[in-house]
């Protein structure tokens, strides 16, 4: 799964190379950037998320206490811990569920709008959830990556990952369809 | 109901795909953002770097990875090297020494830490080198504040004093040179001081509302201004430090409560470059930090 010029690159920045430290930033700051956004939707909350991310990178360089390979799995390990603080430390978002609920049903809200609500509500929905169901659910179906990746970031066996999934996706059931799951079926 | 389930799970992951799309990240702020890491990754370690790009000419080149790492600043190591060649000669345990330089505040060897700072500064004969080691004292004070940070200790009040201490020694052993050598020597820390500027501001950005940051932050942002009023006005700069940190001549000052930053000139500089460097004596407003703005954003 990491290439080898992944795992050089590490090494390089061990060394304290500002070219590595560079280009590691820019090979992932992309990609966690849009993490933290699909978690967090608010820029200026995700390159937060990414400052921050890249900061106690940098700090554990320092103390000798970075990662020593899977520089992938690091960098989404400390994104998503400082997700997770950021929910602990905020009200719990609100999950407007029911669909019935719009004031006026002849004024179609504007498209953009009522996909920003879905958005919200899948995200309110993921902050109910565990952090590690969090974070599986959202490197499997979102990120889509592999159970082995997913392990490596979280430092759990693969059944354990598999385990997680299922019992993610049965909270989020209940959480996110257990009013209109029913109504979906049925039409 | 399996196969309800199923279909439950595949609408779920339907709804959680709408996640995958997320607006464009902001050039700007990327930008912004990957200037801030390697100013921080610049601020914080030596870069090893050959390539020009990274030869940052206005950045300071501060060694925090020098101080505790392999390869770092040949005059410390060398020093490090007589400081514990002495202590094995003494029956000390040159082992506990080393293996104390990586140590946090709130650890059992960070008293031996401090202690070898101490003798390493005692043993040290020349201005310039005192003047030296203690900026990389002062990185390494920084670097243990970031440390307890991240690891979401508390500051202790005496890391705080300590890192006041070095601030007041540099400008001690500062004020006591010879003209050329102070304005190379001011240069110096004023580049060294807005490289640790830089790295605090992210540090607070981080951790907004945390008290002790904010006080660090402010040290050192009395530290630039006193250096920059030392670089419009030595003599001045010598009058104040003289004043204001008893106790010079190497040893660890004892800043008064007048912060040397705070201070105008006796001689008020009339160009309108110099205007806003503090405010007049007692004045009861917070200093805003004229022309110093670190933007802490986001």
């Amino acid at each position: 799964m990491e290439s080898v010029t992944d795992r050089e690159l590490l090494q390089r920045a061990q060394n304290h190379e500002m070219l590595a430290l560079a280009e590691i930033y820019d090979r992932w700051s992309p990609a966690l950037y849009r993490y933290a956004m699909r978690l967090l939707g608010e820029a200026d909350l995700a390159e937060e998320c990414v400052a921050e991310t890249f900061n106690r990178f940098l700090v554990a360089l320092k103390q000798g206490s970075g990662p020593r390979d899977y520089l992938q799995a690091y960098l989404y390990r400390i994104a998503h811990n400082w997700i997770t603080d950021h929910y602990r430390r905020n009200t719990p978002l609100t999950v407007p569920l029911d669909p019935g609920l719009q004031a006026d049903a002849e004024a179609e809200p504007p498209r953009q709008v009522m996909q920003e609500i879905e958005h919200q509500q899948v995200r309110a929905a993921l902050s109910y959830l565990t952090p590690d169901q969090r974070q599986v659910i959202m490197l499997k179906y979102v990120e889509q990556w592999d159970n082995e990746a997913i392990a490596r970031t979280l430092g759990k066996p693969v059944g354990a990952i598999k385990a997680l999934q299922h019992r993610a996706l049965e909270s989020l059931r209940q959480i996110l369809l257990s009013g209109s799951a029913g109504s979906s079926d049925e039409t | 109901m399996k196969r309800k389930e199923m279909q439950a799970d595949k609408i779920l992951i339907d709804r959680l795909d709408l996640l995958r799309t997320v607006p464009g990240r902001d050039p700007q702020a990327a930008a912004s953002g990957r200037e801030n890491f390697l100013k921080q990754a610049e601020a914080l370690g030596t870069s090893r770097s050959t390539h020009p790009e990274y030869r940052l000419a206005g950045l300071p080149r501060t060694s925090l990875f020098a101080l505790t790492k392999k390869g770092g600043r040949p005059a410390l190591n060398a020093l490090v090297a007589i400081f514990l060649a002495l202590v094995l000669v003494f029956g000390g345990t040159a082992l506990t020494v080393y293996a104390a330089q990586d140590s946090l505040p709130s650890e059992a060897l960070y008293p031996v830490k401090t202690l070898s700072e101490d003798a390493l500064l005692s043993l040290t004969p020349s201005s310039q080198a005192r003047l030296n080691l203690t900026l990389d004292f002062i990185d390494r004070r920084l670097a243990e504040i970031s440390g307890l940070q991240s690891a979401g200790r508390p500051i202790p009040q005496k890391v705080v004093d300590r890192l006041q201490g070095e601030l007041d020694q540099v400008l001690t052993l500062t004020a006591g040179m010879d003209n050329p050598a102070m304005a190379q020597s001011l240069d110096e820390i004023s580049q060294r001081t807005h490289g640790q500027l830089r790295a605090m501001a992210i540090l607070v950005n981080g951790n907004p509302g945390g008290p002790a940051l904010v006080g660090i932050q402010a040290l050192l942002k009395e530290q630039a201004q006193a250096v920059d009023l030392g670089k419009a006005d030595p003599q001045w700069f010598r009058q104040k430090v003289h004043q204001l940190i008893p106790g010079g001549n190497g040893q660890q000052g004892n800043r008064s409560n007048k912060p040397l930053g705070n201070q105008n000139p006796t001689k008020t500089p009339e160009t309108p470059g110099d205007q806003g460097h503090g405010h007049g004596h007692g004045s009861p407003e917070p200093t805003p930090g004229p022309g110093k703005g670190h933007g802490h954003g986001g």
